[in-house]
């Protein structure tokens, strides 16, 4: 398992960007968390993370439009994209969103694992 | 002979010869006859046309017996009579009459005579003089006229017929003044004459001889009726107790009755029926009258014919007079009706359209003025359609087939459909357009559309799908982080072997979940309200998901045992998830009603068209009345002893809503103690692929 492997984790809220962090880092991965949007799409680009969790909902802003944004262009395309959604068709979100993924809320901390190996390997 | 007399003689004498003097010319080209008498009727001298009118001879007078007086009618010597007396005692006494004379053949003739007496020195009369002339064919001309005359008038003011008929009784009656008038009518079924009315003249009366009549019935030929019907003509007899065929004479006789004349009543060749008429006196046979009787007759016909006909014209214009009536009423009625539903179409505040057969609008509200910005009146659909720029809510635009009065025009009751629009001042509005058509006698005439604008409610229905999309995202954040905690501390716990923490954290995690399921039905049961609830069709073997889900399921009760009966059900074309959640649903609701422990069974039919799948357990059961509520939103089951279960209600609510959105049917039998089966089925789509 790579340990450099970059994760950004975006959402307003910042329980679950905390817990996410401390099973994330524990798991060895590099994890920025960001709960504003505004001026992520730089960041990302500079950083080129390797995965990327997007809550959809949050205030102010959709989720879904910053993942269609990043899946358009060329420089970030290529990056896995993970909604998070506290909604029950997370599938019919991601797709919406053309995202790569979900992680319905709440999740178990094997499933957000697996998610992330998944995608990483 | 006395000197008086002798006297007298040479008087008339005297006179005579004076009388000669007469301007010869003025006899000859008198049609007449001048004439002197003595006071006894007996005439002295006769010149004239005294043959044409009497029949006899001036000699039969003048030498012979024959006196004036006998060849005056009977009936009218008494006038001639009273007269008499005043020329036999009043000087220069004149007197101007009219009066029958009966001829020499037996005939009568009507004349006028001036007449005057001449008187002696003393003042005495002494001779009687005077001039005569016919008038006979003046006289029936008369009589005709005024019958006619009268006759004409009584019929023409009659209402009906029948007062018709009595009336020309009573002025023949009167007019020729004699004292009974009968009508007999044909009666054709019968093929008899009947007395129908009877007329007498106010200073008479015969009963015996009506009631006789009235009791009487004459055949063809019989009688004095029977006979005018078959001659056709009238007839007079002069004196009915004296004639052999006559059948009412002896009481005729008894009332005084004698002469008696009848004539028929004709239509052309038809005869409707027979007047005749009774006198107290000997009428001789008066050819004259007959005839005028025998258009008497026939204008009685007529009348009765002309009644008849109008009678039927006026029950003609009666009826059409009433249809005319009624036709006005249903007018004035659907007037009213047209001018309440008039108010309405007006007043509604909804747009409304009425399109003639073609799709051409023939009315609109103000409302749908008012939503297309000018009158649609006379505009054809695809104008109108194109205005509204017509959306699905999806946002697709709507071809012209799509719209409700495409499909209203051609007959079908369109469902209501949802629509945006875009109105007159730029706004979109959100609406349920809807058509009907208007069908009469099999005949499409046209359509009727509707726009229910439902704007605010779909705001609305947006809000609270914002609101509990939300209010989801805020309850389960906390709870995702909770979770996450108690996971990390189980790790770290298990590192450290604390058993203790680790079953209290279990049970933490137990609780976090039934957060989450219940956060989850709330979304769900939104969804479903505003039909959002989506499937995820795909392939799958619904053996493998019940066994998943019965684990899961055994996994939080072990006092329970969950048996697995019936046929495989193997591959199935179905949203999996949402399977497994009525699945998971109907076995944790077996286990929750069964508190006791026990059996649950599981069973899986097949056929050629349907997957049934069954839970069985022997709880608490369900009373009949509960069973058809059990699939309402937020009912909740009871315990025996009104113990109560927890739980928001909504998990059978939802799971039938997604085994309908399947196709499928959802049920439950159940006796209270007994325990319950609930039962659900998929239909088996042949040889189609599960979309999506």
């Amino acid at each position: 398992m790579s340990k450099s492997k970059k994760i950004f984790v975006v959402d307003d809220d910042e329980g679950i960007l905390e817990v996410m962090r401390i099973i994330l880092e524990d798991k060895g991965y590099l994890v920025t968390t960001v709960a504003n949007a505004v001026g992520l799409e730089g960041e990302i680009k500079k950083q080129l993370p390797d995965l990327i969790f997007l809550d959809i909902w949050m205030s102010g802003l959709d989720g879904r439009e910053i993942a269609k944004k990043l899946k358009l262009q060329k420089e970030t395309k290529g990056i896995p994209i993970i909604v998070i959604t506290a909604l029950n068709d997370g599938k019919k979100i991601a797709d919406e969103a053309t995202a790569d993924g979900f992680l319905a809320k709440p999740f178990n901390i094997e499933d957000l694992v697996n998610i992330v190996e998944g995608y990483t390997n | 002979m006395s000197t008086r007399t002798v006297a007298k003689k040479k008087q008339v004498e005297k006179n005579t010869h004076r009388s000669s003097a007469w301007p010869h010319s003025l006899i000859t080209h008198f049609h007449g006859v001048v004439f002197q008498g003595d006071l006894n009727f007996k005439p002295l001298f006769f010149k004239g046309a005294v043959k044409e009118i009497t029949g006899y001879s001036e000699r039969d007078f003048v030498k012979g017996n024959l006196r004036w007086d006998q060849v005056v009618y009977p009936e009218d010597r008494p006038k001639i009579y009273q007269a008499a007396q005043k020329i036999r005692t009043i000087c220069n006494y004149k007197d101007e009459r009219e009066y029958r004379i009966i001829r020499k053949d037996g005939a009568i003739r009507w004349v006028r005579e001036f007449v005057q007496n001449v008187c002696d020195e003393k003042k005495e009369p002494v001779l009687v003089q005077g001039a005569f002339y016919g008038i006979t064919r003046r006289k029936i001309a008369e009589t005709r006229l005024s019958l006619q005359y009268a006759i004409a008038k009584a019929l023409s003011e009659a209402k009906n017929h029948q007062t018709g008929v009595m009336r020309v009784l009573r002025e023949i009656g009167t007019i020729l003044g004699w004292e009974i008038g009968m009508l007999w009518k044909v009666d054709e079924e019968a093929g008899l004459l009947r007395c129908d009315k009877i007329w007498q003249a106010p200073t008479f009366s015969a009963p015996a001889f009506i009631t006789s009549s009235l009791k009487e019935t004459f055949a063809r030929g019989l009688g004095l009726p029977g006979r005018v019907w078959v001659s056709r003509r009238p007839v007079w007899l002069t004196d009915v107790t004296k004639v052999r065929f006559y059948r009412r004479a002896k009481v005729a006789a008894k009332e005084g009755l004698h002469s008696a004349f009848a004539f028929p009543l004709c239509l052309g060749d038809e005869i409707l029926g027979v007047v005749e008429f009774y006198s107290r006196s000997t009428h001789l046979s008066d050819r004259n009258l007959l005839k005028v009787l025998a258009a008497v007759g026939s204008q009685i016909g007529q009348f009765i014919e002309r009644k008849r006909v109008e009678v039927e014209r006026e029950r003609l214009l009666i009826q059409v007079e009433k249809e005319r009536y009624r036709a006005e009423q249903l007018a004035i009625e659907s007037e009213k009706k047209a001018s309440e539903l008039d108010a309405v179409f007006v007043a509604m505040s909804d747009p409304l359209i009425v399109y003639d057969a073609w799709g051409v609008t023939v009315s609109a509200n103000p409302a749908a003025v008012a939503l297309y910005g000018f009158s649609p009146v006379g505009k054809d659909r695809p104008t109108l359609i194109n205005k509204l720029s017509l959306r699905f809510l999806d946002g697709e635009l709507v071809k012209a087939e799509e719209v409700p009065s495409t499909q209203a025009l051609q007959g079908k009751a369109a469902a209501s459909v949802y629509l945006s629009l875009i109105d007159a001042k730029g706004e979109t509005r959100v609406v349920v357009a809807e058509s009907s058509p208007v069908i009469s006698g099999g005949k499409i005439l046209g359509a009727v559309s509707t726009f229910h604008d439902v704007s605010d409610q779909v705001r609305l229905q947006k809000q609270k799908d914002s609101f509990i999309g939300t209010a989801s995202h805020e309850l389960k954040t906390p709870v995702t982080t909770l979770k996450a905690y108690s996971q990390i501390l189980q790790n770290r716990f298990q590192q450290l072997h604390d058993e203790e923490a680790l079953h209290y954290l279990g049970k933490m995690n137990l609780q976090l979940n039934k957060i989450t399921d219940l956060v989850a039905d709330l979304l769900d049961v939104t969804k479903i309200e505003a039909g959002k609830l989506a499937l995820r069709w795909e392939r799958f073997n619904l053996d493998k998901l019940i066994t998943e889900v019965v684990e899961d399921v055994h996994h939080t009760s072990a006092g329970h045992q969950i048996i697995k009966k019936g046929e495989m059900a193997g591959e199935i074309s179905a949203d999996r998830d949402r399977l497994g959640q009525v699945f998971t649903n109907l076995l944790s609701n077996a286990i929750k009603y069964s508190p006791d422990g026990g059996k649950v069974i599981v069973r899986t039919q097949k056929d050629r068209y349907k997957i049934t799948v069954s839970i069985k357990d022997f709880g608490v059961g369900i009373l009949p009345a509960d069973q058809k509520k059990v699939f309402d939103r937020f009912y909740r089951g009871c315990g025996t002893e009104g113990t109560r279960f927890s739980g928001l209600g909504l998990g059978l609510y939802i799971s039938s809503e997604i085994i309908k959105q399947h196709g499928g049917k959802i049920g439950v039998k159940s006796k209270k103690g007994s325990g319950s089966t609930f039962f659900f089925d998929l239909p088996i789509k042949r040889g189609k692929k599960g979309k999506d």
